[in-house]
């Protein structure tokens, strides 16, 4: 057990520190200002916060201990303690404590830390792999991270040597995801394969879409009609779909209405082309918007949004998948076409989903009448149109970046004698594609005359381009020794270039960041600088920078990281940041209730997450302080946001800024959906999380983790109770107050927004209250909700100023405008250093907000300055 | 988290066993004689939060095989075969009274409390199950088998502790915890390193052990340019490379050996009594229990085939875990914490008995196996627990846990040892050396081995 320390023992340990400070002002030492003002209640009886001063050892080389005494420093340091109901120790004694306990820390962290890296030698995230190997390859949509195994996460980020670590799990997978990339990347053939163009459309034989517009859930539609050749269902009964596959009904061009959103048995792809070659493809689709009245086509209610998303197809190809990911919302304007164009990479096996995303769930499928007895609206396609794949030079760059210029020619057996011929993986094709593979051509594969000559060229070119630095003829040699081998071996040049690849992807080199001791040299600095800003490897102009030993000069490097953040590949950087800063990743980790929320839906939550990443990029782009993550003049939504947060005038699917009504409470992250959305539990609200978070990752005050044994406070949704009055009985439990009186103040004002971030008054609830007015809601959403007790969002912060409102809070929130850009400075060190930040760091974090707001404080400004300064620079 | 497993459509692989892993005789690591002694092997299943203990302990040594407590009601037909010990106690969690939850299960086959001075970062102890598989998993295709129900992803720092301790049970050494597969079917492919789905990355055997002896070579020069501290985090990718290595070795032995097979050569060895591999069904809806019986199975294909000799599976994780399947919404959490209210306890009680049914699927079909002059079961260490005794006041005095199988002989079955002095390291000490790992070392808080539980 620890020795208590008496307090003449701790002012021996003191007396050293404190000598100068004794100097300089006859102030109280520590050890007498403890026992003055502090151990009353911290000692070893009263245990106060159990925090025992008198047995506290001073040993800063505990690293337990080490934060307990900066949390005595930090509670001195800001007047908590001692407490206001005490007597106020005379101010020099405080100065003076606080100078003494702050130096004696920070001697014992320095004389930790000196010499070693702060940053911990780390290999990279998932997302930093696969983006490494987009661009490393020119490969932008190569799909490799959900094979990875999770990454955990330290500090609130992934990216920390701490939360990465690695196991044989890993290796495997990096062995996988190598030989995968490497073989996409080979050509294997000598031209590109057919660039096939194709007009498809929804209505298709054998698909699902087919299937359900034979039953009303849809119509075909012939210049803005009915199409006379398939009437609407209802008022003939399409009973055979074989028979009007056999008629030709789905090749006349018609354009396809759609009333039904997906749903558990609706997913409508366009299957006619499922992608045999990965690469590049131009998508072009035309849609519109109609209302539909038994029969007829009159104009829609205003714009509606139509969703394409890639799908991948598993299995035979007919199951029904959900889709991989969101390709865009599109516009589909009253009776008018509009045609939208995209290039996008597509795997093998992926196709083309679409979604009538701003519609209601409604189907007609069983309902009497079927179509001819339905009025609502519709989203018409007339066609989509896919090209690739594009391929602007042959062999492609990833080949070029494996195989130079060596020439692609047909493998002959005889003139190899003892070579095993490279294996090729068989096309294959499932599903109801009608794009074709190509007819086989043969063995191709890369021929070599001096096979050793030119491994050491290609080996010589890839190597520092994967392992981000110059690569010493020592390394260089053991690879082309290896391709030597795999030569006498009997291994084609392709295949013993390949392999030696292999290794290079799955060597340390490659998967790790090496960053040298203290001072960063010019390639670590321009890695740490890319994987900041893009979430990747450096490029060629980044590297060569480094190379010339340029881009340390402050004006070149602001002159890069203004180029970073201009390309978009700095989409990266706000999609990863946001997912972790704030929990953007969580987005979708509770579905709402269905019966409370009954208008949630996809299309809203990729808009919620669709504001919050185009309102940071907002504040990067215009330079905007930090008051702005609070409150705002501005918001950035789309149609379906606007309706959600009851702005009026958005029409259309894309996030544009709109300036915000006065006193609206929007705009701010916030008030934002998203965030609202994480912070809750899909049916209820607490003020207790919400608080949390907005403390933690807005105000960078963590609360302290709840004690244990104590039960959660479980909302009632049956309405009878508020969660206030629930939690006023914890709260008013001394041992719980201190705490919840910080922690709780920002979610009692965040109780004016419900699950999914829109504005109430009164509570929702699924048994008692008032009947529920539709207000902004579809009509063809079914409400089944009550209205409950009123909202209360009223509250005071712990220094007693009080607000009524979320409006009220937000300005309060404002005014600490200091705390909340020392809490973005400190969320982007931690993730573009990848390390926590010490007591040590906490100057340097200081410098780094006094030097942003001597220019007015801006976001871009902050992460001009990170970048320029030590922090960032040194591991 | 809910669990979102789901899988488009049934898939029954039929024989896949006959086909792809080889009857267990043939494996390495087997006595060369006619009569060759099967391995033992070792297996953990979890549950968080604790039980109701009226309905776990039987009420006397006596009862227990005649009128088993409810809890064990599934377990009826195998409990000859099992053993309860009342009177392990957990890690005392002290001083992170905090983190009742977040040390449930990093505590429970570590024996260990997490390094206080640097919480952020995982640093326990290498948990039981890899102590095991260090010394039996160069024999096997598969050192170990990691299975869990929900993704590790949960993310807490329950008195500032890294949120990995929240979610792993397996610590291959004190600082790498090891992440649990959730898909039946990837575990089948690892299993038997069948063809991945169309569009993910094809296996052409990159596993390729001249290849990593290149990786070795760079990264060996790499690391002495580190400073040290860099130095040691580069070893545990030095380790994943040789854990690699290890399984390939296995790997190309199990090759041989089929070949062998194949050519009738090894045919004298082979029991015929011995009962085919299993067959496994992929279920296509998320009913839980279909769902950790698959998993279950695949375990048991595992230790039958020899294709790994140690599994853990984390049946259900601490956070956010509810089971529809019953009727009930709630989570198990917020019903563990009860206060004697009879509904809640109810609830409590049927979800600790669901995870022991989906136990005795397991270990019941382990017992209808032939294996040597046995039963699968036979030769198996099964433990079915939990990291708390009481949800409700998070004590952990008399840790509550099922074991089943003899242990190749080496367990006394069939007995309620209702006073027994201990703790989880003791336990973990004496399940390890009945498999045969020299114990030279306590795991954990261990002081001794626990002499009545054996033979």
């Amino acid at each position: 057990m620890n020795q208590p320390l008496t307090v003449a023992g701790l002012s021996a340990v003191f007396a050293l520190l404190t000598a100068f400070a004794l100097k300089t002002e006859a102030a109280l030492g520590p050890a007498a200002y403890f026992s003055q003002h502090c151990t009353e209640c911290h000692d070893k009886d009263a245990k106060k916060g159990n925090l025992d001063l008198t047995s506290l050892k001073p040993d800063f080389t505990d690293a337990e201990n080490f934060a307990r005494w900066v949390k005595v420093h930090d509670r001195i340091a800001s007047g908590e303690m001692p407490p206001k109901k005490s007597a106020r120790p005379p101010a020099k004694d405080t100065t003076s404590v606080v100078k003494a306990l702050r130096e004696s820390l920070l001697a014992a962290e320095q004389a930790r830390l000196a010499g070693t890296g702060r940053t911990g030698l780390r290999r990279l995230t998932r997302a930093e792999y696969e983006n490494t190997i987009r661009d490393l390859f020119d490969m932008p949509g190569i799909a490799l991270q959900g094979n990875l195994p999770a990454d955990g996460s330290a500090h609130g980020f992934d990216k920390n040597s701490d939360a990465l670590d690695i196991s044989h799990v890993n290796l495997a997978k990096y062995v996988e995801a190598a030989e995968h990339t490497l073989e996409l990347a080979t050509a294997t053939r000598p031209t590109a394969p057919t660039r096939q163009y194709r007009r498809i459309s929804l209505m298709n034989a054998g698909g699902f879409v087919t299937h359900v517009v034979m039953n009303g859930d849809g119509v075909l539609l012939r210049n803005k009609k009915p199409d006379p050749d398939f009437p609407p269902a209802g008022e003939w009964t399409h009973v055979d779909q074989g028979a009007h596959e056999r008629l030709g009904i789905f090749t006349t061009n018609s354009s396809t209405g759609l009333f039904r959103h997906e749903d558990e048995s609706l997913s409508p792809y366009f299957i006619e082309h499922v992608t045999i070659y990965p690469g590049r493809y131009r998508v072009r689709t035309s849609v519109w918007a109609f209302q539909w009245d038994k029969g007829q086509v009159l104009p829609a209610r205003g714009t509606e949004a139509a969703r394409l998303s890639v799908v991948q197809l598993t299995g035979d190809g007919r199951g029904g998948q959900h889709p991989s990911y969101v390709l865009g919302y599109y516009d589909a304007p009253s009776l008018t076409a509009k045609e939208h164009e995209l290039v996008t990479w597509l795997n093998h096996n992926e196709i083309i989903g679409f979604n009538v995303a701003s519609l209601a769930p409604a189907a007609n499928y069983a309902r009497k009448g079927h179509a001819m007895a339905f009025t609502g609206p519709g989203i018409a396609c007339d066609w989509l149109d896919i090209e690739g794949p594009l391929h602007e030079v042959w062999p492609p760059v990833a080949h070029r970046v494996l195989f130079g210029d060596l020439p692609l020619v047909e493998f002959d057996a005889k003139a190899n004698p003892g070579v095993t011929p490279p294996a090729r993986k068989k096309v294959r094709q499932i599903g109801a594609g009608k794009n074709r593979p190509d007819p086989e051509q043969g063995l191709w594969t890369v021929r070599s005359e001096r096979p050793l000559v030119d491994a050491d060229k290609l080996l010589a070119s890839f190597l520092p381009k994967a392992f981000r630095r110059p690569v010493s003829s020592e390394v260089r040699k053991d690879y082309v020794a290896k391709v030597e081998e795999r030569l006498k071996a009997g291994d084609s040049f392709e295949f013993a270039m390949r392999w030696a690849y292999r290794a290079a992807l799955c060597s340390p080199d490659f998967l790790y960041l090496v960053e040298p001791v203290v001072k960063l040299d010019d390639f670590a600095l321009a890695s740490r600088l890319s994987f900041f800003l893009w979430n990747s490897a450096p490029d060629a102009r980044l590297t060569e920078l480094a190379g010339s030993g340029k881009l340390r000069d402050a004006k070149t490097l602001r002159g890069e990281v203004e180029r970073l953040l201009k390309d978009k590949k700095s989409e990266r950087f706000v999609e990863d940041f946001l997912g972790q800063w704030l929990k953007l990743r969580a987005i979708a980790a509770n579905d709402a209730d269905k019966k409370l929320y009954p208008e949630f839906g996809p299309y809203l939550q990729d808009s919620m997450v669709a504001e919050t990443r185009a309102y940071f990029r907002e504040l990067l782009e215009k330079n905007l302080d930090a008051r702005h993550l609070v409150r705002s003049d501005f918001v950035m939504v789309n149609e379906k946001l606007a309706k959600h947060y009851g702005i009026a005038g958005v029409s259309g699917a894309q996030i544009r800024r709109v300036p915000l009504p006065a006193d609206c409470p929007r705009g701010g992250f916030l008030t934002q959906g998203a965030i609202l959305k994480i912070t809750a539990n899909g049916t209820t609200t607490s003020p207790v999380p919400r608080g949390a978070f907005v403390m933690d990752r807005i105000f960078g005050q963590p609360p302290e983790p709840p004690p244990p044994n104590v039960a959660a406070v479980e909302p009632d949704v049956r309405g009878a109770t508020t969660i206030r009055e629930l939690l006023d009985k914890h709260r008013n439990n001394a041992a719980c107050a201190g705490c919840h009186a910080k922690m709780d103040p920002p979610g009692f004002a965040l109780e004016s927004f419900d699950v999914i971030g829109g504005y109430r008054t009164r509570y929702r609830s699924i048994g008692e209250g008032d009947p529920a007015p539709r207000g902004a809601i579809d009509p063809f959403i079914g409400i089944s909700f009550k209205l409950g007790p009123p909202v209360d969002a009223s509250g005071a912060l712990p220094d007693e100023r009080k607000f009524a409102d979320i409006r009220e809070f937000q300005k309060l929130a404002a005014a600490d405008s200091p705390l909340l850009l020392k809490n973005l400075a400190q969320q982007l060190a931690v993730y573009a250093t990848g390390r926590g930040l010490a007591f040590s760091d906490r100057d340097a974090i200081a410098a780094l907000v006094a030097a942003t707001q001597k220019q007015s404080g801006g976001v871009r400004t902050l992460v001009h300055e990170l970048t320029q300064s030590r922090l960032f620079q040194t591991r | 988290m809910q669990n979102k497993f789901r899988l488009s459509r049934r898939a029954c692989l039929k024989g896949i066993g006959a086909t792809l892993a080889l009857p267990l005789l043939e494996t390495m690591g087997w006595a060369e004689a006619k009569a060759p002694k099967p391995p033992v092997r070792l297996a953990f299943m979890y549950m968080p939060h604790g039980v109701v203990m009226d309905q776990f302990w039987p009420k006397s040594p006596e009862s227990f095989l005649t009128s088993p407590p409810p809890a064990l009601e599934s377990l009826r037909p195998v409990l000859d075969q099992c053993l309860l010990v009342k009177g392990i106690s957990g890690v005392p969690i002290a001083p992170f009274n905090g983190a009742p939850h977040a040390l449930e299960l990093s505590t429970w086959l570590t024996a260990k409390l997490p390094d206080a001075s640097h919480r952020n970062r995982i640093d326990i102890g290498i948990s039981a199950d890899q102590i095991a598989a260090n010394y039996f998993g160069g024999f096997t295709a598969l050192p170990s088998l990691e299975l869990a129900t929900m993704p590790q992803t949960h993310k807490e720092n329950q008195e500032g502790l890294n949120e990995g301790y929240y979610t792993h049970c397996s610590f291959s050494s004190p600082t790498q915890p090891l992440p649990a597969e959730i898909n039946p079917r990837v575990v089948l492919n690892r299993l038997f390193g069948k063809t991945n789905q169309p569009g993910q990355p094809t296996q052409v055997n990159p596993l390729d052990r001249r290849m990593l002896d290149l990786v070795l070579g760079g990264a060996r020069d790499l690391r002495r340019r580190l400073p040290k501290t860099d130095q040691e985090k580069l070893d545990e990718y030095l380790d994943s490379v040789r854990s690699v290595e290890r399984r390939i070795a296995a790997i190309e032995h199990r090759q041989k050996e089929a070949a062998l097979f194949k050519a009738g050569v090894s045919s004298a060895k082979r029991n015929a009594a011995d009962s085919p591999p299993i067959e496994i069904k992929i279920p296509e809806g998320d009913q839980r229990s279909e769902y950790m019986q698959v998993m279950c199975d695949l375990n048991v294909l595992a230790f039958q085939t020899d294709t790994t000799r140690v599994s853990t599976y984390i049946g259900s994780t601490p956070n956010g875990v509810s089971y529809p399947e019953l009727g009930f919404k709630n989570e198990h959490h917020s019903q563990t914490h009860h206060n004697n209210d009879a509904e809640m306890v109810r609830k409590v009680a049927a979800i600790t008995a669901f995870n022991i049914e989906q136990f005795a699927h397991m270990v019941k079909k382990m017992a209808s196996l032939r294996e040597g002059d046995g039963t699968l079961l036979d030769n198996c260490i099964m433990m079915w627990g939990t990291g708390l005794e009481d949800g409700n006041k998070h004590t952990r005095e008399n840790l509550p846990f099922i074991i089943a199988g003899k242990g190749g002989g080496s367990l006394n079955t069939g007995r309620f040892l209702a006073h027994t002095k201990g703790n989880q390291g003791d336990l973990l000490m004496t399940l390890l050396a009945c498999m045969g790992v020299p114990m030279d070392r306590p795991i954990g808080i261990a002081t001794k081995q626990i002499k009545e539980m054996t033979v």
